[in-house]
């Protein structure tokens, strides 16, 4: 059953105007809140130290300083084996992460260090899987921790004359085989599907150069442009690649018996 | 310090039911076009702000609401359909589950069914698009952050969004 443009306009507007009532919302209110305890007030009634300035307190001060390290050291340590959706993994991500990246010096190493980021999120994505712990909480969190690599890759990953990656490329791919379809990452860089890298590696494999027609003006953003383009390609290589091969066998045969004619 | 633990919960609750005053109705509507049944749509509300509201409770600094909010009702109704499908229509029927009361009440007015299946008949990419620019009045740059991707490809999308629904328009 179709529908009309007015009764599309319509019911757009009876939809938008769709509320939960006040009643409800009051009851979801109370319930949020009965559902989770509030936190002791342990300092409630804490009496200031007259001490609190003294060298008795810069010795306490030095303390509590080195309990703060030990803490810190001991936290750090255990969110590197931290998974997505765990306690620790933000602070891994939004703490000890840009902390070890802030010292590389170099831009190599920084950039090798990236990378290395990326491909960690693949195997903490798959070490979730396998344990069978992933849920929506754990892939959210995997997601956005890998689409805050994949964006600072973007801006500065060393990318060849055809403005590809290869490496970043390939774990973005890997990321997203493995990720739900909602939790995918998306990302502006051209990226090369396995398609592609199996026929550069295959020498015999003959090239198709196909001319595509680009509008004059183009009022689209360039990035759809491309990808539009560069599916016509695949489309037009696909279609001939069989023609040519079935139009150089018959050649193949005719040079090879002459080559052993010859005896070259 | 008297009283200081007190206050950061007191400062935590208000910003939970500010960010339910604004998002609640928007998020109930996403569930109710994607459930088409509003007891359906309430709970599944419910569990999403629940979700915040023990995340805020972890401490965990949420920077995008909206886009937090999103993803997790998409995560909610993904999983009400799996859960749906796991279920067979015999053992629903056991525990006292009504096909007919189940289509009838509290469901869709035909109408909004058949909006429903105009937008669900588009291609995944500009489905989103078009339910959050026509239903939520959303602009490009609102769109583009709940998604996470550029305002271009958003202005993009919209535009074909709709001239595709002008092909399913009779």
């Amino acid at each position: 059953m179709k529908i009309r443009e007015e009764e599309f306009n319509k019911a757009v507007n009876k939809l938008s105007q769709a509320r939960l009532s006040n009643d409800r919302k009051d009851a979801m209110l109370k319930q949020f809140y009965a559902a989770t305890k509030p936190k002791p007030d342990g300092e409630a009634g804490m009496i200031k130290s007259p001490w609190s300035f003294s060298f008795i307190a810069a010795h306490r001060y030095a303390s509590v300083c080195a309990v703060v390290l030990m803490m810190f050291g001991g936290t750090a340590y255990a969110s590197t084996q931290s998974l997505p959706g765990d306690l620790l993994y933000n602070f891994k991500v939004e703490v000890m992460e840009p902390l070890t990246l802030s010292a590389y010096w170099d831009e190599d190493s920084r950039e090798q260090y990236k990378v290395s980021r990326l491909q960690e999120r693949i195997k903490e994505l798959q070490a979730l899987r396998e344990s069978g712990h992933i849920d929506s909480e754990a892939s959210y969190a995997s997601y956005a921790a890998t689409q805050k690599n994949v964006t600072d890759l973007e801006t500065s990953a060393v990318f060849d004359k055809d403005g590809q990656n290869h490496e970043v490329s390939a774990f973005i791919n890997s990321y997203n085989s493995i990720a739900e379809e909602e939790f995918r990452v998306k990302t502006v860089i051209n990226l090369d599907d396995g398609d592609d890298q199996e026929e550069n590696k295959d020498a015999t494999t003959t090239s198709v150069e196909v001319e595509v027609d680009l509008p004059d003006k183009v009022e689209e953003p360039v990035e759809e442009v491309i990808k539009e383009a560069t599916n016509t390609v695949k489309k037009v290589e696909e279609e001939t690649q069989p023609l040519i091969e079935e139009t150089l066998e018959p050649v193949e045969e005719v040079t090879g018996s002459l080559t052993e004619e010859l005896g070259l | 310090m008297i009283g200081g633990n007190k206050d950061a919960q007191q400062n935590m609750k208000q910003a939970f039911e500010s960010l339910f005053a604004e998002y609640s109705d928007v998020i109930y509507r996403l569930c109710l076009f994607k459930t088409s049944n509003q007891d359906v749509a309430a709970d599944l509300t419910q569990e999403c702000f629940l979700r915040l509201w023990k995340t805020m409770q972890g401490e965990t600094q949420i920077e995008k609401p909206k886009q937090y909010l999103y993803q997790i009702a998409r995560n909610l109704i993904i999983d009400h359909y799996k859960k749906m499908k796991s279920l067979s229509l015999d053992t629903l029927q056991e525990d006292g589950f009504d096909p007919k009361a189940e289509d009838s009440e509290p469901g869709l007015p035909t109408e909004i069914v058949l909006l429903r299946n105009a937008i669900e008949a588009l291609e995944e990419d500009y489905r989103e698009v078009v339910y959050m620019r026509y239903i939520e009045d959303m602009g490009v740059q609102e769109i583009a952050e709940v998604l996470n991707v550029s305002p271009n490809l958003v202005s993009v999308r919209i535009n074909r969004g709709k001239k595709k629904l002008q092909e399913i328009f009779q």
